[in-house]
């Protein structure tokens, strides 16, 4: 029998970043991954380190975690790939420019500066590439993009240095309360631990309601394709007003393309279909913003399993029976946030601090179903 | 999304010829798609264009790929050259490109005749230019007459030295062949005469033996391992034999050491695979029809199983009866009926495969990378060394390798360095090739540009208009 403080469910990002301040705040830990850290949405997503264009919700915990990233080597000794390239938002019509410029009236109302309006030259000036018809969009200059895979994998050397017990390859089969102590069946173990905290990103769902939660939750899979290496050209992370893209060349020249279409989520097989039709809106968008991609050649497409909620923000907090927590629910939004988020879960699970002001927004219970 | 095709064949080798002209004989609608501008398939490649004949091409060749060729333009089958399919999927659907323009089909069944590639050769110095595969230096004879004097051929298996007799027979100078099968028979002849009277009396392998010696090519056999010299491109060789280590000078060298099933579309359509343990490669799980673990997806010739040429033809009929019996064209009783042949004749084509198999398995020092330094991945430029690293971080198989390394994340998609990225991972982890499994492939399995994707027509009705037949 394994006795720890808190038992944390899913090695994702999220999994591995509370682990890690759990373990730096002075908790016994245990990180339970069904299959390998950072197999889904946390190692296969586009990398996007943005605050630009966040849901106002999310927008103060997004500033806290964009500072956190300029100095991610302090927390992980290792740059994760990061690079302040800034990212783009982009009007490429009337109807883009009047939202984006809403957008950026609405955020200074609120007291944010952190969004600047550049106007069609100054796009030009910043991305020479784009299609002239661009009117105008909304930079942030400190947002930019990292590894995924880098990140998760230094995240993963840090719980290692730490001695975090990490059990990859360990599902967790049996979950219950009993006399104020969690019982966790993972694997041929048994675990006890005082809390839980639920990192289960497409697999949340079920973790919670085991945990006695029923909470919302539709495993998607967005796609992502890649091309062949070209030559550089652009800085920036572009995205586009009114259009579902994302769009970033990496320092080997490749370009990496997302947005949102979705193929075919199989969270029972752990596995996600592509949809051609999804890539070929993709593939047209790219060209409306870019025509000289034209000839470029895609080399590979993937999707990765991801949990959304109805309303595409976190579940951030605590569930319904005593030593219940969850994290999980990112809605293809996580990545950036999981630094920060890591870290205020862990205090709020320790009871260090309950970051209410941040953490309310987000509580389950604002969707708890079945009540 | 709906198709007036039953059936969609992807490539015109003897295998998709042959299942093309049996699933026409049952009424099934046809679709053949091949990457190249002629039907043939690397074996009968550029027969149906009978202006094409050269020394290369001997007369039961031109005849056995003639015969087929004709049988096959007598069927009502379409068919579309220059075709690269770059996806197929589950529900039958098949994308591909033919004059820049992408489309997307779909059909009640599929019959993947998409033959084999050369197996890695993955040595010191094998990436140099200079260097190429013995297959990419036939396919340049045969189509451009192109061809390199003084070249070194190095490796094992009947195409090494096929091409080195075809090289001698265009009037081109070749230095040397070194042979690196491992317990080197004492009749090395007739096992090359074997392999190539089953895979349908292509050519003498005396009367080759004889033309290499007459023509002064060394001959050097029991070679244990083989090093590339050179800086900017390749200027020579080190071989090591009966204990030590002697240099050629060459400018050329041509590499093979056998085939292996073609598994990128079977990988990204999401077919089950198994490690084949006598042919040392990845090959989908078929039963004896030709079907795979998906449904609408079958298999026949060298991709489901390296057997070649004149097995092919045999494997292609018998997928397209299983096709035309599961669409209840023909009755179970019939299609046996009719398979009875075809089974009898796989029978005999590959009656000496278990033995050729043994024979020509390459050794692993031609297949593990003795020096850290060789390169794993050329798109990458992944060395052995940073795979072992990755292995030794504790990555359980070559996915996670690819992730921490990106071996297999170029344009290839780790069809150049997958296999030996599994068996190194068995290695170091001291477990089976099935144990840490295959790299991942996803469409698009050839390179697909922007302009093509964005334009891509998800046809039904065009066959009236897009598709010649013949």
């Amino acid at each position: 029998m394994n006795i720890v403080d808190v038992a944390i469910i899913g090695g994702g990002l999220h999994g591995c970043s509370a682990a890690l301040h759990l373990a730096q705040l002075g908790a016994r830990v245990v990180l339970l991954e069904q299959n390998t850290l950072g197999q889904h949405a946390s190692g296969v997503n586009a990398g996007g380190v943005r605050t630009l264009n966040r849901h106002i919700t999310e927008v103060p915990l997004a500033l806290q975690a964009q500072s956190m990233w300029h100095k991610i080597e302090q927390l992980v000794d290792d740059d994760c790939g990061f690079r302040a390239s800034s990212q783009l938002r982009l009007a490429l019509d009337k109807e883009g420019v009047v939202a984006l410029q809403q957008r950026h009236r609405q955020l200074r109302a609120l007291g944010y500066d952190h969004e600047q309006w550049l106007d069609a030259a100054q796009v030009r000036e910043q991305v020479p590439e784009v299609n002239p018809a661009c009117r105008g969009g909304l930079m942030v200059a400190a947002d930019g993009h990292a590894d995924p895979v880098r990140t998760v994998t230094a995240f993963a050397h840090k719980l290692q240095q730490l001695k975090v017990d990490v059990r990859q390859r360990t599902a967790v089969t049996n979950l219950r309360q009993r006399q104020g102590q969690w019982q966790i069946q993972a694997g041929t173990e048994r675990i006890l631990a005082a809390r839980v905290l639920n990192c289960g990103g497409a697999w949340g769902d079920r973790i919670a309601n085991w945990m006695g939660d029923q909470l919302a939750l539709q495993a998607r899979a967005p796609m992502l394709m890649v091309t062949a290496s070209i030559a550089h050209f652009l800085r920036p992370v572009i995205g586009i007003e009114g259009r579902m893209l994302s769009f970033k060349q990496r320092s080997n020249g490749t370009v990496l393309v997302g947005g949102g279409y979705l193929g075919k989520a199989d969270r029972q097989v752990g596995r996600a279909q592509l949809n051609c039709s999804g890539l070929r809106s993709s593939a047209r968008t790219v060209l409306e913003v870019f025509p000289a991609m034209a000839g470029v050649n895609i080399i590979r497409a993937w999707a990765g399993l991801e949990g959304y909620t109805p309303d595409q923000l976190p579940y951030l907090g605590r569930g319904r029976q005593q030593g219940a927590f969850h994290a999980f629910g990112f809605s293809a939004h996580g990545f950036q946030l999981a630094p920060f988020v890591g870290k205020i879960m862990a205090e709020m699970i320790l009871g260090e601090n309950d970051h209410r002001s941040l953490l309310q927004p987000f509580t389950p219970d604002r969707l708890r179903l079945g009540d | 999304m709906n198709s007036t095709y039953d059936l969609v064949v992807v490539g015109a080798g003897p295998a998709g010829m042959a299942a093309c002209i049996q699933a026409c004989q049952h009424g099934l609608r046809v679709l053949l798609l091949d990457e190249q501008d002629g039907v043939g398939g690397q074996i009968y490649r550029g027969l149906d264009n009978l202006s094409v004949t050269g020394p290369w091409v001997d007369g039961d060749t031109l005849l056995a790929g003639q015969t087929l060729v004709a049988a096959w333009r007598d069927c009502d089958c379409d068919y579309h050259g220059g075709a690269s399919v770059w996806n197929i999927t589950p529900a039958g659907e098949i994308g591909y490109t033919r004059n820049g323009e992408a489309r997307m089909l779909q059909a009640q069944a599929i019959i993947l005749a998409t033959g084999a590639m050369e197996r890695p050769f993955p040595i010191k110095g094998w990436t140099l230019p200079g260097v190429m595969t013995v297959g990419g230096a036939q396919i340049l004879l045969k189509t451009e007459g192109l061809a390199a004097n003084h070249a070194v051929f190095v490796g094992m298996g009947p195409l090494l030295y096929l091409t080195a007799y075809q090289y001698i027979q265009a009037g081109v100078k070749v230095q040397a062949v070194l042979d690196t099968t491992p317990n080197y028979g004492r009749q090395p002849w007739l096992v090359v005469r074997g392999l190539v009277g089953g895979a349908g009396d292509l050519f003498d392998g005396i009367h080759m033996l004889a033309a290499l010696r007459r023509h002064g090519v060394q001959h050097i056999t029991r070679v244990k391992a083989v090093e590339l010299i050179g800086k900017d491109t390749v200027s020579g060789l080190a071989y090591h034999r009966r204990g030590r280590w002697q240099q050629l000078q060459t400018e050329h060298v041509f590499l093979h050491q056998g085939v292996v099933p073609n598994t990128s579309l079977t990988m990204a359509g999401g077919c089950e695979h198994t490690w084949d343990a006598s042919q040392l490669c990845w090959r989908p799980k078929t039963d004896s029809w030709g079907a795979t673990s998906v449904k609408s997806i079958y298999l026949a010739g060298d991709g489901r199983r390296i057997a070649g040429a004149r097995a092919a033809p045999s494997q292609g009929a018998l997928a397209a009866l299983q096709v035309a019996c599961q669409l209840q064209r023909i009755s179970p009783e019939q299609r046996d009926a009719e398979a009875a042949v075809w089974r009898k004749d796989l029978r005999r084509a590959t009656a000496l495969r278990p033995w050729l198999d043994a024979v020509f398995q390459p050794p692993q020092s031609n297949r593990l990378p003795a020096s850290d330094a060789t390169l794993v991945c050329r798109c990458e430029e992944v060395t052995a060394g940073e795979v072992k690293a990755a292995l030794a971080m504790g990555c359980p198989g070559p996915n996670q390798v690819k992730s921490f390394t990106r071996c297999g994340m170029g344009p290839c998609q780790g069809r150049q360095c997958g296999l030996t990225l599994t068996e190194m991972s068995a290695q170091a982890l001291q477990t089976s090739p099935d144990a840490v499994g295959h790299l991942r492939l996803r469409m698009p399995v050839k390179p697909l540009t922007f302009q093509a994707l964005a334009n891509l027509t998800e046809a039904i009705q065009e066959n009236e208009a897009g598709c010649e037949h013949r």
